[in-house]
């Protein structure tokens, strides 16, 4: 079943099964979720305004939150994205970062492959298709001797909505320049695989990718009372302005 | 008065570090805030927001930046960005609050 719901939630889930599962008490889990209504995410290290388009997503009603991961900005398109989270002990995962990256990027590879896209990891945490343009981006948190891989998987995603809600001109580059310079670097797994691509294939192909490459059976189960309690109380966090403006 | 410095290398992470400079009464030039930011990973992020506490207060020009910076890069365990881009930006600090310092005083 995919979860669908609004970005603080979706957040908040993500690490509460992160410290949970460094305190023994979640197991390991793939999660398959959508960003509903579509959403920006921002690293944890980023300054909001270098990130993100502030007036076009304001003027889109398009929601911003700060992740507790590292890494770049993301859009989140509600009807051509679908978000993994991987939640591991660390111990679990190669001590080389790339290669932590690598092994849980493997699934995301093998879900574009399964639907015809030709897809390669690109280091650090990117997936791309054979001429290099992106679909998939990932970043890490690590908390408790836990690790969360989160990513996403735009299988159909509004590749000009991303790039105008990502589009921060850059001394001497106007906003379009910047919006045509991602809109060469980033594509779609439909692209990609020449065909369109359903929600419903794209979860298909990341429970089997997934499956795959961390050599594990995967049962389906639902949240744990406990999980779902520390998501509650995390909520408010990443609802917050304060957390949202951390580094203006 | 405000000096950024960032280094960003292909097929590496972004690290800027931008630090706010006042004079004090005695006409030191003092270290009023800093900000860490850019697209890189980190295990211990919370070691970051302390790094910017430790430093706020400080006489600018007497901090050891790339020294500071090394330091930081690996109490934080900073992944994403390499060994010689962190020395690099230490540098870069260095020699951009000794140019806004000058001698000690904002120039």
């Amino acid at each position: 079943m995919i979860d669908e719901g609004p970005p603080h939630y979706q957040m908040a889930v993500d690490e509460a099964i992160l410290l949970l599962r460094g305190a023994g008490v979640s197991p390991d889990t793939l999660r398959l979720y959508v960003f509903n209504p579509s959403s920006v995410t921002i690293g944890y290290f980023q300054s909001l305004r270098e990130s993100v388009n502030l007036s076009y997503v304001k003027e889109a009603g398009i929601p911003v939150v700060r992740r507790v991961s590292g890494g770049g900005s993301v859009y989140h398109d509600s009807c051509g994205e679908v978000t993994y989270a991987v939640i591991l002990p660390a111990g679990d995962l190669p001590s080389d970062y790339v290669e932590s990256f690598k092994l849980i990027c493997e699934g995301v590879v093998r879900a574009a492959r399964k639907l015809g896209c030709n897809a390669r990891f690109a280091p650090l945490n990117d997936v791309v298709s054979a001429d290099g343009r992106k679909f998939s981006g990932s970043a890490q948190a690590r908390r408790l001797g836990a690790v969360l891989q989160h990513g996403t998987f735009m299988y159909a995603t509004d590749v000009e909505t991303l790039a105008r809600c990502l589009s921060v001109p850059k001394g001497k580059y106007s906003e379009s320049d910047v919006v045509n310079a991602i809109m060469r670097r980033v594509t779609t797994v439909s692209a990609c695989a020449g065909r369109p691509v359903s929600r419903g294939e794209a979860i298909q192909a990341l429970r089997e990718g997934f499956a795959e490459a961390l050599d594990a059976e995967l049962v389906e189960g639902r949240y744990l009372p406990a999980e779902l309690e520390l998501a509650k109380s995390l909520a408010w966090k990443y609802r917050s302005g304060e957390w949202l403006e951390l580094r203006p | 008065m405000r000096v950024c410095s960032l280094v960003k290398r292909p097929s590496e992470k972004v690290i800027k570090i931008c630090i706010d400079l006042s004079v004090s009464r005695e006409g030191r030039c003092v270290v009023e805030g800093v900000q860490v930011t850019g697209d890189f990973f980190a295990e211990r992020p919370e070691r970051i927001d302390r790094f910017i506490e430790s430093v706020r207060g400080a006489d600018a020009a007497g901090v050891d930046w790339v020294r500071l910076i090394r330091e930081l890069a690996a109490d934080s365990r900073i992944y994403g960005v390499s060994d010689s881009s962190l020395e690099e930006l230490g540098a870069s600090v260095s020699k951009a609050v000794r140019k806004a310092c000058g001698g000690g005083t904002l120039a």
